[in-house]
């Protein structure tokens, strides 16, 4: 009755070109914010995208794929359905880089352009160059510095607190030294970019107290400046990971809003009736990653025992969602809220259902159909279709 | 006639000796004593034959590990090692042969067409180029290098002559006629204590006799082929054209300057250094750290715009160091000029610092630049280039960036702080695998780690290849002047003579 494990799977491993087509379209209308990422090495370009995703870093480091010859892209939280994407250009500063490759892949890829500059490191020539260059391919894209690493102006001491660079880059009682170095990178970069945010990005080990020190900020400006369509996917991704301290969840949720978000995008798509044979494959998908996050395989029965006891709602819904396509002007908008409302509600029944196995008990059907029921309403909270 | 009397004389002093230890060798012989006094013999022998076989070891050693000069090339190494092959088929050589010139001048002349074919690879007649002075300088080096070393190391060399060196093959021979004469005798009087010590005479004795012997002969043979290989190969590099005498000035002023031990000799030329890196690496710091006191402008901002010459001179040193600071490279502001000139100031300098921040691996300038350079010397091997030592400043900001708590043990200790240093040396060697050196540091004023222990150290191990390429390099230098020098000479007498001739004609 039901499509079997390995079918699902298949979906996902690309054999049915047609599932694929359709999943490339709902990746198209998810709106995922894509950053590009630019600096010399270890200026701390992973810390940001650790800072803003969550992510490990080790994760990070190994999730990256190379895409150019000098560049390399990290699809959060996974490339089947990616939330947010980071290209980072690592051949900045090599001799024979030129940006015309990277310009002609992400050029119209590319949704704001983040670039990190210790903010003591003056030998910027060769980022200054190709910046410029690929500045003027789109001088309207968003172009973002990260003056990074600045406990170095004042070594082995803590970062002044409050975070003193919110309104200005230069408040009073700052270092001298940090002073002049960011009033230099200010007029070098002057031209180029439209925001300059101090920050230090510090893993635990350096032994700083605020190891997040500007974070917020950068935060704020991303969302200052990313375009309206596609700010959602940071907000809803914040929301969800800042709602909760749980550390398996924290990690969880990413994937539960990547897949659901995916949804939303094959429930966007008009035509009716395609995203019922979208849908199971997504959602399948993201229950067998969410079994990898809580280190708890699930037997295909298992799956579709607990599917099918959430079912026949499930079903009737998905259902009046193609009904809704058909209303001209409600159309694809509530259709997609709907299958990203039904996507996060099952992850998120599924994550209880997991932590409720790992704590040695199995809910029972009635539980898991409250929660459900439950979770859809608060789905709403964070899905707000971009515009 | 005087032969005779002389032959007489030495007899007449020897025979009652002689006359002594026969008696007393009968008379031990008649008490049974000659058991006994045998032993302190064969300890007295024993000892004279570990201490032959440890001068000759000493003297094999000597040639046998030479690992050619400091300022040498590639390609003079690969030379050098083609000399040592013949050092090493010596032993086999025919001991007959060694001992006439004759097989020292074909030997000369065989290594000299050996070598020339690396020099001169397409020449059909490589040896023919060479000029007739430059030929009497290999001479002239080898000859005196060798002349010191036979006065150093074989005693009685000052009353040595050739006769006396073709005696020595003879001379062993008839003393091995005579010893197994006193073995006959020996035997018909007492046949069967004379077999027991002949036996342990045989294994004491005659292997030293031989080895002493062979020691000297081959030693010789060997410093031979040596000293005229390695001044075949500065022939052939073109370094003897400076003549044999300022060929040992300037070998004494640079190579052989720090020789002597204790601080540097007044004549002995400074060591040039120059240290380089990106803007902002800490150069000057570092420079101002080895100073121990504050003369190079330092600040967070670009500053150091000009190439400036610093001069450490300390009683401790063997060299005086002329330490240059550089323009950063990878600025915007650094114009391709400056840039040039760094690169120009590198090229004569004897070592190099290569400083780099430890906590960016954004090495890629450096490289560059660094590759650049080898790039310059690989077209001209005639120089060597200069020993490259990779200091990584700013230690103190490696994780954790909170703690800094010098001394560090950071090629050994467990402390995060120092395996995070000793990650970043390594990272560093990934970049950089021709550094002579890698040397971990922290050059901020007041929180100075490492700069004496380990960065001047490092400097002062580099001494001598740094002095090896001041050596090539003024070798090349005053080649050079003299050339122009002499063309000079030559017109001005031609002028001269004009001028004679023209006024001679002009009084007729
Ligand atoms: N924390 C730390 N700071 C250092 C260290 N070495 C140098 N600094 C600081 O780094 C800054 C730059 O040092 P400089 O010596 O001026 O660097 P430079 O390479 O000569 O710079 P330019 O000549 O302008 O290219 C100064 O503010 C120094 O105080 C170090 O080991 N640790
Ligand atoms: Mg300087």
């Amino acid at each position: 009755m039901y499509p079997s494990w390995a079918n699902l799977a298949n979906l996902f491993a690309g054999r049915d070109q047609k599932f694929q087509a359709g999943i490339a379209d709902a990746r198209h209308r998810a709106n995922m914010p894509v950053f590009w990422m630019l600096g010399r090495t270890q200026t701390g370009k992973t810390s940001v995208i650790h800072y803003l995703t969550g992510a490990p870093e080790a994760e990070i480091g190994n999730g990256f794929r190379p895409c150019t010859r000098y560049s390399r892209e990290y699809p959060f939280p996974n490339p089947e359905a990616p939330l947010l994407n980071f290209l980072d250009t690592r051949g900045i500063d090599e001799p024979g880089y030129d940006p015309a490759e990277d310009l002609a892949q992400f050029n119209d890829k590319a949704h704001v352009i983040v670039v990190t500059v210790k903010a003591l490191d003056h030998a910027q020539e060769n980022l200054v160059r190709n910046l410029d260059t690929i500045r003027r391919a789109k001088p309207g894209r968003p172009v973002l510095l990260l003056l990074t690493c600045l406990h170095e102006a004042y070594p082995q001491k803590q970062h002044p607190t409050p975070y003193p660079f919110g309104s200005s880059l230069y408040p009073p009682n700052i270092s001298v030294d940090l002073t002049r170095s960011i009033a230099l990178q200010q007029d070098r970069f002057k031209t180029l970019v439209d925001d300059i945010i101090p920050i230090d990005l510090t893993k635990p080990e350096e032994g700083f107290a605020e190891p997040n020190y500007g974070g917020d900020a950068l935060k704020q400006s991303i969302l200052d400046h990313l375009p309206k369509a596609i700010r959602q996917t940071m907000l809803t991704l914040d929301a969800v990971t800042s709602e909760f301290r749980d550390e398996s969840l924290r990690r969880a949720m990413p994937v539960i809003v990547s897949y659901s978000t995916l949804a939303a995008g094959a429930g966007a798509i008009p035509v009716p009736f395609i995203d019922m044979f979208l849908l199971p494959g997504i959602q399948a998908k993201m229950i067998a990653d969410l079994a990898t996050v809580y280190g708890q395989p699930l037997s295909a029965e298992r799956f579709w025992e607990i599917a099918s006891s959430l079912g026949a709602g499930v079903l009737a819904r998905q259902a009046a969602r193609e009904a809704i396509k058909i209303i001209p002007g409600v159309g694809s908008a509530a259709g997609a809220a709907l299958a990203f409302g039904m996507t996060f509600a099952l992850g998120r029944a599924f994550c209880i259902y997991y932590r409720a196995v790992c704590q040695g008990h199995v809910p029972d059907t009635g539980t898991l159909k409250r929660i459900f029921e439950e979770e859809l309403g608060k789905a709403s909270r964070f899905w707000k279709p971009g515009g | 006639m005087t032969r005779l009397r002389l032959l007489a004389i030495i007899l007449l002093i020897i025979i009652p000796l002689l006359f002594y230890m026969g008696v007393g060798a009968y008379h031990l012989f008649e008490t049974g004593w000659t058991f006994y006094v045998w032993w302190p013999t064969a300890l007295c022998f024993g000892t004279a034959y570990f201490l032959g076989w440890q001068v000759a070891r000493r003297m094999k050693t000597k040639t046998d590990s030479h690992p050619g000069d400091p300022h040498w090339t590639d390609r003079d190494q690969f030379a050098w090692g083609m000399v040592q092959a013949r050092v090493e088929k010596s032993a086999d050589l025919d001991q007959e042969a060694l001992t006439q010139p004759k097989f020292y001048y074909d030997t000369a002349e065989a290594i000299a067409k050996e070598l020339s074919v690396v020099y001169q690879p397409g020449a059909s007649d490589p040896v023919g180029p060479v000029t007739i002075p430059e030929l009497l300088t290999v001479i002239e080096l080898a000859t005196r290098e060798l002349h010191d070393r036979v006065r150093k190391y074989v005693p009685g060399s000052h009353l040595m002559t050739i006769d006396h060196w073709r005696k020595t093959q003879k001379a062993i021979g008839w003393m091995k006629h005579a010893n197994n004469g006193y073995w006959v005798v020996s035997a018909v009087l007492n046949p069967v204590k004379t077999a027991a010590r002949y036996l342990a005479a045989k294994t004491t004795l005659t292997p030293l006799q031989d080895r002493l012997q062979r020691g000297v002969i081959n030693w010789f043979y060997a410093e031979f082929i040596s000293d005229v290989g390695r001044y075949l190969i500065e022939l052939y590099s073109g370094r003897l054209k400076v003549g044999a005498e300022k060929y040992r000035e300037l070998q004494e002023q640079t190579i052989r300057a720090d020789e002597g031990g204790g601080g540097a000799s007044p004549e002995a030329r400074p060591v040039t250094i120059t240290v380089i890196g990106q803007v902002k690496a800490g150069k000057s710091s570092l420079i101002n750290a080895l100073l121990g006191e504050r003369k190079a402008q330092t600040d967070v901002l670009p500053c150091t715009d000009t190439i400036t010459e610093y001069v450490l001179k300390s009683s401790g040193l063997p060299a005086t160091l002329h330490i240059m600071d550089s323009i950063g490279y990878s600025h915007e502001g650094a114009d391709a000029d400056q840039v040039d000139k760094t690169a120009e100031v590198v090229r004569q300098s004897d070592l190099v610092l290569l400083v780099g921040h430890a906590r960016n691996a954004a090495k890629q300038a450096d490289v560059n630049f660094v590759g650049a350079l080898q790039n310059w010397f690989r077209t001209r091997p005639q120089y060597k280039i200069p020993p490259i030592m990779a200091v990584l400043t700013h230690a103190d900001l490696l994780t954790p960036a909170m703690e800094w708590q010098p001394p560090y043990d950071w090629s050994a200790g467990i402390r995060p702080k120092e395996k995070s240093i000793r990650d970043a040396v390594g990272t560093a060697r990934e970049s950089f695998p021709d550094a002579a050196n890698i040397v971990p540091a922290c050059t901020a004023e007041n929180r100075q780690w490492n700069v004496t222990e380990g960065v001047l150290a490092g400097v002062v191990n580099l001494l001598g290849e740094a002095r090896g390429v001041a050596f090539l390099r003024c070798l090349d230098e005053s080649a050079n002047e003299d050339r122009v020098g002499k063309v000079f000479e030559q017109l001005w007498s031609l002028g001269k003579t004009a001028y004679t001739i023209f006024r001679e004609r002009a009084g007729k």
